[in-house]
């Protein structure tokens, strides 16, 4: 008897434990019910480097922009609340652009590079769009539901995320935040990547400023 | 193994299952009933069978006809050579017209809650038996403010033929 007792004390810890990190592994570091904050692991740390392609088929860095702040977006023709954010996009580059911001967008489907390039001359889009990779988007906690955006700063840390569409104000609010969140003037580029890859420790193990991208 | 035991071995493998589903990305559909195609003496050349599916709430997927291009039409296909024996076919629902706050002058065509997908199958030369045709519904899901990959629902169309 005493050992079933056991038994049954050890099955409902065991089931327990495998409930607890199940939902937790379901969450994840990114929340992608519509609108809400990402609460993420890795706001505050620095943002996973990558290197895709653009439309060009030039090789693009995150870590060229440092020093600006980097509005990234993760997109895709066939989503329609991202198709509503670009033109809010476009209006916010040429409204901040001077002022330090650069809105970097990142193609997550699979319909092809003249696709992309074709919606997003239709969209008007005024800045880098690259192609992206599923592995960029796990460096970034597993990008689920698009449009995901993270806002990361002139030093390269993420000020904040976003999982779903919100309002145009409030991608504007998270735009200052970023621009605000670091003091070094655009053009300072190799000081700011110096200390930073001195001083902090990648979200992911893959990915390194000073290492190799996820590319 | 005592009754007890196969009880706790059951709960936890149940635990263990449910677990590993959450930690992959979720199903937006799930197959409610996929009935068996009969032919038996006297049934018609073809037959038909509505294969019903459930969309989690507050999510929609396209139609097979959306309105644009760009979105991901919802579709079917039959693996392996009986489903061209049987010369399997999907005929798709007439979705239904939403606008979403985003954008309330675009129209999209979607099906949301329930829907069915009929399959018809034809038994013309074909072998007495039991077939068990492997399908794949492809689809993409959104709700009002996201969009989640394409993703695909395997699921299984029966067909007996006796006579």
């Amino acid at each position: 008897m005493k050992r079933n007792a056991v038994t049954l004390v050890l099955v409902i810890l065991f089931i327990a434990l495998v409930v607890f990190y199940g939902s937790r592994g379901a969450r994840g570091p990114a929340h992608v019910n519509g609108g809400s904050t990402l609460s993420g692991n890795i706001d505050g740390k620095n943002a996973p480097d990558f290197e895709l392609k653009d439309l060009d088929g030039k090789a693009v860095k995150l870590t060229d922009y440092r020093g600006k702040a980097v509005l990234l977006n993760f997109w895709a023709t066939w989503c329609g609340p991202c198709k509503v954010e670009m033109p809010w996009f476009v209006d916010l580059q040429n409204q901040y652009g001077p002022q330090g911001l650069q809105i970097v967008g990142v193609a997550m489907d699979d319909s092809g590079i003249d696709n992309i390039r074709s919606f997003s001359k239709q969209m008007g889009v005024n800045y880098p769009v690259l192609i992206g990779k599923e592995a960029v988007g796990e460096a970034y906690g597993g990008v689920m539901g698009l449009p995901t955006t993270f806002y990361i700063d002139r030093l390269g840390k993420v000020v904040t995320s976003n999982a779903g569409l919100i309002s145009k104000s409030e991608i504007e609010d998270d735009i200052k935040k970023a621009l605000a969140s670091s003091s070094a003037p655009a053009g300072s580029t190799t000081a700011t990547a110096t200390s930073n890859a001195a001083t902090t420790s990648m979200v992911h193990p893959r990915t390194s400023v000073t290492g190799t991208p996820v590319q | 193994m005592n009754l007890r035991n196969s009880i706790s071995f059951v709960v936890v493998a149940a635990a263990t299952c449910c677990a590993q589903s959450f930690a992959h990305s979720p199903d937006w559909v799930t197959l409610v009933d996929a009935p068996p195609l009969t032919f038996s003496s006297g049934a018609p050349r073809e037959l038909k069978s509505e294969v019903r599916f459930r969309i989690k709430p507050e999510m929609h997927i396209n139609s097979h006809q959306p309105k644009s291009e760009l979105l991901i039409p919802t579709t079917v296909a039959f693996n392996g050579t009986d489903a061209t024996k049987l010369h399997l076919k999907a005929e798709f629902p007439v979705g239904h017209d939403i606008s979403l706050p985003f954008e309330p002058d675009e129209k999209l065509n979607v099906y949301s809650g329930d829907f069915a997908i009929t399959i018809a199958a034809s038994a013309k030369g074909v072998a007495p038996g039991n077939y068990s045709i492997p399908a794949t519904l492809n689809y993409q899901a959104c709700n009002n403010a996201s969009c989640f990959p394409p993703k695909t629902l395997n699921f299984e169309v029966d067909v007996r033929v006796t006579r």
